[in-house]
């Protein structure tokens, strides 16, 4: 760590001009390092919190997250558009929090294009290497490299106004590919296209990220694009960081309600119950085993959190950060709410509703008294099961057959090899997959059962998965 | 589709509105035994009953409202007989006026026009002007046109026809510091030797430190303290500029006037390209360039280049010690003065005289002209001829010329009609007697004769002005200017031939 | 009569009846326009057309004496006029080619600094707009005292003694400044209009391209705001070759008439005295009218988009070729 060395400010600056004047920190080992990373806009609201991030060499990262999660503010700073408020970005072992753009060995698409309109498609390509002062032989073997690549060699004469979307969008990746950048950025860049396109720009992005080799961070709301092409997928939702994972793991893993529900389509169906004992037993009287070793973490689960929050309690002042940051995080791990709030109601709202905004101590006090306040018997708990899981009573092709249950479908819909089924249950909607010969019928009475081996189960105070925390454990 | 059907329609709506009034009075439609609607009484006077006569009046400002109370004796002497009522517009307004309501509107048009005489050729020539003369003796009104001063008859007097009675004549006039000329042992001058004599002297005193002066200053000098002129810059005792109303109105003419020139001949063309107007704005020249040639050996004045009212700072100041200035303001001037120097004398500090001989060495018949502008009220020719109101008109006019006397003289505007300054009544008001009198005999006033060309004419000559007093132009001769624009003037005036 | 069934003529009804309406509604919305269009701008523009054909001197209604091309033969060969006339035009045409790009760099400079939004803009922003309103004639009086030659507060300040409306060049200078001053407004909001309207992100793009400051405004502002700027060049070049009124103000009095009179002056100078020559303004108003119109034109071939080409498609093919 010969960066944490003391020295006098004049041997300092002799070190760091042997750098050419960077701060170089040899110990990381990602390409892109962010650390902590926050930003906070002069009006105060918070944008992004906490925010860590290792990405290596040749990896594709996806920040995933509905829109307002921050995950655009997050790639702004990594280009340098914004600016980071607290934390470190190193950008190949360098640090480059205040480094302007230009100088950050990135290449940016913008999910406007951004296409220079009174240039070519030749020049536009070929903008950013003029600007570096590249030799006109080599700016034109780059452009025309680049063009076989994206097949652009007919478009080449032409301004953006006579291209189609999705040619301006391969002119706008033809630009980032000349550069021969470090580091890819990708601002949604398909979500102007329409659906067809947007699959067959998928593949584009996809082989010029193999053929350039660089480091890719594209950010998406569409979960489909995050799923199919990153290596890595980091999910957001306001400001926070919900999980980071592959693609796979956090499907079959999802760290908390969020995850759970805004990962799979349809979303993964959330029901409410209470533990008693070694069953779970949901609305409506269902009840199901999860074993006796499940139960006993589960209640260790919120015995843990219950610790947790009373340590930072304890002390209010020294644990400051710690407290807002913790709960400010609540809701966000919750699952998302569809809007249920009309535009007109805001309006509406009486007087003493605004005032009842509760401060991050208060919050956790609160939430601390209810967990304290649990009864033994009766524990409070979410289930999660996807909608693939559930099976028709004599189809049953899982590992674990839970106990069936009946219900009549609201609504069926075919899509050709499966049908969804709307099937009101446990008080709520529930969303199944199900392949089978027989046709459900709405309204018609049907005998359905899940795979106990995969169901997910949540705190509903923090949103917490236990099967995240059992694997932790492990 | 909606603009190819609107210009035809158009069309014929201008053609039917082509089709209005254009029938006019003219002077061959006079027949002296018609009575038209004459009303006579058993002596055989035509009886005037409620006779409404509308005048448009080129005064405006102060002038207008002492033309409003003069009027209005009238009226009232004539109470329910004849009522004129005026309406005044600048002279700017009034062309454009009176060319619309003469054309398009002559319902509306006046009867009567106070303007400046010199309008009348162009007038005439539209064929909005009657003969007046005609009226005059129908109405057996009194007219003595030896009465009148020839120049200012002259102006209305049209192919041998009188178009109007001239009412007054104004030109600029000089005002002196009475006080300065006297502290420093001047006399006040009388014509442009003596003037140069002082003119040429004072700058010499003041650069001896030896020139009394006093005025209101910025370095805090109080109206009435004497101090010593600054040796620092020349003293220019008379300052004009080419920017200045006065010296384009008037004293340009006045000074190639008084030395012999004549402004417009017989066939109505340009008469100023001469040698005499060349010498008398030579002498303007020389007034602020003076060379080796000249006769003044100082300027009298500086260089003022486009300004205008270059003379009343000075004046005030006392950094000269006479200026040009319309004789309407004179009374301002007194009471400025008598407020500045009320305790030594007050308007008895300044004095004031005409143009008269000040621009010339000549000393012939033409020394003492001095070119001014002159009113005159002219009858309009009317949609719809009334022979009493014509009649009525010439009582109006009348009266005007003979009873305006003193309080329009005040406002500077010396009657046209020599008797009435020669009367008891004129003389006896004090005003005649402060300043009124200095401002010369009414015959000494000339105008420019009536020409049709006149704008070509007049602005020409201006431009000539302009230019021989300005100090770009100092390397051409006088003659050289006056050439130029005479030929463009004469061009102008050929192509609408 | 001829004989129709009720099908027939129930279409027929509904069909006319449906056009009438549209007819009317069309006719109730352009009529207001169209007639104020064909009373103020056709007729004049017919009427000067026909003006310049005939002699006419403001004594009667309309035109009657047809002349032909008389009038435009005497602008050309009449000594005095076209001297006058030719000699005014040259005058105008100089003044137009210094204070155009003048009109256009100024107001743009001040746009782009406005665009930044530092505080108080909104404020800077309403007095740049500000001269544009007041009276030409009460601000061209006060321009007059301000630099009069002894009086003036300029030359009292400066320690100057320069007659500057008695110097052709002085004059000139005074003249460009004043119709700056009340000029710069208009084409001000338009150039600011148009930077507002450029794209942010193509900013973010040429700054991760690797542009500076003044390559960004070359290759991002200035393409950004090209259709305000060719607006601009077109209304303000034609807007001062009909300079007329701050000449008339300002330099009435200038010794020199000759070379400070504009095209305009020189027009109105033709309606002075009781014969009007309303001939032979009109025929030198047309061919003022010409000029302009030339000179548009040329700036409009010069400004115009271009084609790409087919260089680089045929570049591309020829490298692919070699490889």
């Amino acid at each position: 760590m010969e960066n944490e060395v003391k020295m006098s400010p004049k041997e300092a600056r002799a070190k760091l001009a042997e750098t050419g004047n960077r701060l170089v920190d040899e110990s990381i080992g990602s390409f892109l390092s962010l650390r902590h990373v926050e930003k906070v806009y002069p009006n105060g609201i918070k944008a992004v919190t906490d925010f860590n991030l290792e990405a290596n060499k040749g990896e594709f990262v996806a920040l995933l997250g509905p829109s307002g999660c921050g995950k655009s503010t997050t790639l702004r700073m990594i280009a340098g558009l914004e600016e980071i408020s607290s934390g470190e970005l190193y950008i190949n072992k360098t640090y480059s929090n205040y480094l302007p753009s230009k100088e950050r060995d990135i290449a940016m698409v913008f999910q406007t294009y951004a296409l220079y309109p009174q240039m070519s498609v030749y020049d536009n390509i070929g903008f950013g290497l003029k600007m570096r002062h590249m030799k006109k032989e080599e700016i034109e073997e780059r452009v025309h490299k680049a063009a076989e690549i994206l097949d652009l060699g007919h478009l080449l004469d032409r301004r953006p106004k006579e291209l189609s979307g999705g040619q301006m969008q391969r002119v706008a990746l033809g630009r980032a590919l000349v550069r021969q950048a470090g580091l890819f950025l990708m601002d949604e860049p398909l979500s102007n296209l329409d659906a067809k396109l947007r699959v067959q720009m998928r593949s584009e992005i996809i082989k010029i990220h193999k053929a350039a080799g660089a480091t890719t961070v594209y950010v998406t709301h569409d979960q489909t694009e995050a799923m199919t092409m990153a290596d890595k997928v980091v999910v957001m939702n306001r400001g926070y960081v919900q999980q980071i994972g592959s693609p796979m793991y956090v499907y079959e893993h999802p760290a908390n309600l969020f995850v759970a529900s805004f990962i799979g389509s349809p979303s993964m169906n959330i029901l409410d119950g209470v533990l008693k004992g070694e069953r779970v037993i949901l609305e409506g009287g269902f009840s199901f085993p999860i074993g006796v070793k499940r139960a006993a973490n589960y209640r260790a689960l919120l015995e843990s959190f219950r610790k947790k929050l009373e340590d930072l309690l304890k002390d209010p002042e020294g644990n400051a950060k710690a407290i807002a940051d913790l709960a400010g995080s609540l809701k966000p791990s919750q699952k998302q709410e569809k809007k249920a709030q009309s535009f007109l109601s805001k309006f509406f709202k009486k007087k003493g509703e605004e005032e009842k905004e509760p401060t991050p101590y208060e919050a956790l006090s609160a939430l601390h008294e209810e967990y304290a306040s649990l009864k033994e018997g009766e524990l409070p708990i979410k289930v999660g099961i996807r909608p693939e899981d559930f099976y028709p009573e004599d189809d049953f092709r899982g590992f674990k057959a839970s106990p069936v249950f009946r219900g009549s479908p609201d609504l069926v819909e075919l899509l050709g090899h499966e049908f969804i089924v709307h099937l009101p249950s446990f008080g709520t909607m529930i969303e199944l997959r199900i392949t089978s010969h027989e046709v459900p019928v709405s309204g018609k009475s049907l005998g359905i059962c899940f795979d106990l081996s995969k169901i997910h189960l949540f705190d509903p105070y923090s949103g917490m998965s236990l099967m995240d925390k059992e694997k932790e454990n492990l | 589709m909606e603009k190819k059907k609107l210009i035809p329609l158009l069309a014929l709506a201008a053609v039917l509105s082509s089709c209005g009034p254009t029938g006019t009075t003219t002077e061959s439609s006079f027949d002296p035994l018609d009575e038209g609607d004459l009303v006579r009484d058993e002596a055989g006077n035509i009886v005037y009953d409620g006779v409404e006569l509308k005048m448009w009046s080129v005064t405006t400002g102060d002038d207008a409202s002492t033309q409003d109370a003069i009027i209005a004796g009238f009226n009232d002497l004539y109470e329910g007989q004849i009522h004129v009522t005026t309406t005044h517009t600048s002279r700017y307004d009034l062309e454009t006026l009176l060319n619309t309501t003469m054309q398009f509107d002559r319902p509306n048009a006046p009867d009567l026009l106070f303007n400046h005489g010199s309008r009348a050729a162009e007038y005439r020539e539209r064929g909005w002007l009657l003969p007046v003369e005609n009226y005059f003796g129908k109405a057996e009104t009194p007219l003595d046109k030896d009465d009148f001063v020839p120049s200012l008859l002259n102006a209305v007097t049209l192919d041998g026809s009188l178009y109007g009675l001239p009412m007054d004549v104004h030109s600029a006039m000089v005002v002196m510091r009475v006080d300065i000329l006297e502290k420093n042992g001047y006399e006040i001058p009388t014509n442009y030797e003596e003037l140069v004599a002082i003119c040429d002297d004072a700058p010499k005193k003041a650069a001896n430190n030896q020139l009394w002066i006093r005025g209101e200053n910025s370095e805090g000098y109080a109206a009435d303290e004497w101090r010593l002129a600054s040796t620092a810059s020349p003293y220019a005792a008379f300052p004009i500029s080419y920017g200045d109303m006065w010296v384009h109105e008037f004293v340009g003419y006045t000074a190639a006037v008084q030395n012999g020139a004549t402004l417009v001949d017989e066939e109505g063309m340009p008469a100023w390209n001469s040698d005499e107007t060349a010498k008398g704005l030579q002498l303007l020249r020389d007034w602020i360039f003076p060379s080796a040639t000249s006769y003044n050996k100082s300027a009298l004045s500086l260089d003022y280049g486009s300004s205008y009212d270059v003379g009343n700072a000075p004046l005030l100041a006392g950094t000269a010690m006479f200026k040009l200035q319309g004789p309407w303001a004179y009374m301002n001037e007194m009471a400025d003065f008598d407020r500045l120097l009320r305790n030594d004398g007050g308007a008895d500090n300044i004095t004031t005289r005409s143009l008269s001989g000040l621009f010339t060495r000549d000393d012939s018949e033409a020394s003492s002209l001095i070119k001014g502008e002159g009113h005159a009220i002219m009858m309009m020719a009317p949609e719809k001829f009334s022979l009493t109101k014509a009649c009525a008109a010439t009582v109006f006019m009348d009266y005007m010329a003979y009873y305006s006397g003193i309080e329009w003289a005040k406002r500077g505007h010396l009657p046209a009609a020599i008797s009435v300054s020669n009367s008891s009544a004129f003389k006896a008001d004090p005003a005649y007697e402060e300043y009124i009198q200095y401002w010369g005999q009414p015959e000494d006033y000339v105008v420019v004769p009536p020409t049709v060309n006149y704008t070509y004419i007049d602005t020409y000559f201006k431009n000539a002005l302009q230019q021989t007093l300005s100090s770009s132009y100092q390397n051409q001769t006088v003659k050289a200017i006056l050439e130029d624009q005479y030929e463009d003037c004469v061009s102008y005036i050929e192509l609408y031939a | 009569m001829k004989e129709v069934t009720l099908r027939e003529f129930a279409t027929r009804e509904e069909r006319r009846k449906s056009s009438l309406f549209k007819a009317f509604s069309v006719g109730g919305f352009l009529g207001p326009y169209a007639i104020c269009f064909a009373l103020f701008f056709v007729f004049p523009l017919v009427f000067g057309v026909v003006m310049a054909l005939c002699s006419f001197d403001g004594k009667t209604m309309f035109p009657s004496e047809f002349v032909g091309f008389a009038n435009f033969e005497a602008v050309f060969t009449n000594p005095v006029l076209a001297k006058d006339f030719w000699g005014s035009v040259w005058n105008t045409l100089r003044f137009a080619l210094i204070i155009v790009p003048l009109s256009i760099l100024l107001p743009l400079g001040l746009a782009l600094l406005i665009n930044i939004k530092p505080p108080g803009y909104k404020f800077f922003r309403a007095c740049i707009y500000l001269p544009g309103i007041f009276p030409l004639t009460a601000t061209g009086l006060i321009l007059l005292k301000m630099f009069d030659y002894h009086y003036g507060f300029f030359n009292a300040f400066f320690g100057l003694t320069l007659d500057w409306f008695g110097e052709t060049w002085s004059a000139w200078l005074l003249i460009g400044y004043f119709c700056l001053w009340c000029g710069i407004g208009g084409n001000f909001i338009i150039l600011c209009a148009g930077l507002e309207n450029v794209d942010k992100s193509l900013y973010e793009a040429a700054d991760v391209d690797g542009c500076g400051a003044f390559s960004r405004f070359l290759h991002v502002t200035l393409p950004g705001i090209k259709d305000q700027l060719f607006l601009c060049l077109f209304t303000t070049f034609i807007g001062y070759m009909n300079l007329y009124g701050q000449v008339y103000i300002l330099a009435s009095n200038t010794p020199d008439q000759d070379a400070m009179k504009s095209a305009i002056y020189r027009i109105q100078d033709m309606l002075l005295g009781s014969s009007k020559g309303y001939g032979y303004a009109a025929a030198m108003g047309i061919c003022l009218g010409i000029i302009i119109i030339f000179i548009s034109v040329i700036e409009l071939i010069v400004t115009k988009e271009r084609k790409g080409g087919h260089a680089h498609e045929e570049r591309f093919v020829s490298w692919q070729k070699s490889r």
